[in-house]
């Protein structure tokens, strides 16, 4: 491992575990992971916090049903109108 | 001009395609208005923008992204406007690698650093969430909690794909400390 390597794989890890990568330029980052104890223990850290941030802020919210039919009859409304 | 047949297709196309997505797209507007009333009004005003302008929608093309992108816009124009101005994040403001470093300098099991987070309650973790400025949360939502790619969050927000990472990245940042400050509050570990 050296530092300058470390240093640059740490840049790019965002855009590394966003899929934003290009292959070959992947590739080089996963190389370096599979060397590189401290940089590995980053990536996964910060791909567990990913995980944890979409689990615990993206549940499903359940819509009320009156809620929804409010909607729906707004939507409708537009439709008669736009017929009218 | 339009024909009376082409927006009866049309209906029968919003009806089977966008009206589907209500329920997902109430999570968003949650998550963006914070509050379930505030999330319904925004749902309504959406779908009726989405509903006046899906002559304009290219079928074939990311439906999600563009009520996200309605969404994401009637938010701003009408809701944003209530609360006060957005503040920015410094680009040094927060340092880089900052909840990682401080989790590695408490008193925890080697590799358990994500755990401490994994066992916040789900409100902190969104309470810490919606503590970042409106810019910089919409880009961490639309990537990290709703999935979308770069080119679709700068399609989303209409700003250059340049702009959705700087934000990004500032945004994770300010999200990290204010993970950190919600830890040191509960005493999870020792500052």
């Amino acid at each position: 491992m050296s530092g300058t390597e470390c240093q640059e794989v740490l840049r790019e890890l965002e855009v590394y575990l966003d899929g934003e990568m290009p292959a070959d330029e992947a590739a080089r980052v996963e190389g370096h992971l599979a060397e590189c104890s401290p940089c590995f223990q980053r990536q996964e850290f910060v791909s567990n916090l990913r995980r944890i941030v979409r689990e615990k802020c993206g549940r499903a919210e359940r819509l009320p049903d009156a809620a929804r039919d409010r909607i729906r009859r707004a939507v409708a409304k537009e439709t008669s109108t736009e017929l009218e | 001009m339009r024909t009376e047949a082409s927006r009866e297709e049309l209906d029968r196309r919003f009806e089977l395609e966008a009206i589907p997505l209500l329920e997902e797209m109430y999570g968003a507007a949650v998550r963006l208005t914070r509050n379930p009333a505030d999330a319904q009004d925004l749902l309504q005003e959406t779908f009726l923008r989405a509903y006046r302008g899906f002559a304009g929608f290219e079928e074939g093309t990311n439906l999600k992204a563009w009520l996200y992108r309605i969404l994401t816009n009637t938010y701003i124009n009408i809701y944003r406007k209530r609360q006060r101005e957005p503040k920015t994040i410094s680009d040094d403001e927060v340092e880089e690698w900052y909840l990682y470093s401080k989790l590695r300098e408490s008193d925890l099991e080697p590799s358990a650093e994500a755990e401490v987070i994994e066992r916040l309650p789900d409100e902190d973790v969104q309470a810490a969430l919606a503590s970042l400025p409106d810019v910089f949360r919409m880009a961490v939502i639309l990537a990290d909690v709703e999935g979308f790619s770069y080119k679709e969050i700068a399609a989303i927000l209409d700003v250059p794909i340049g702009t959705v990472m700087s934000r990004l990245h500032r945004g994770r940042k300010a999200l990290e400390r204010a993970l950190w400050d919600i830890v040191r509050e509960r005493g999870v570990v020792r500052d």
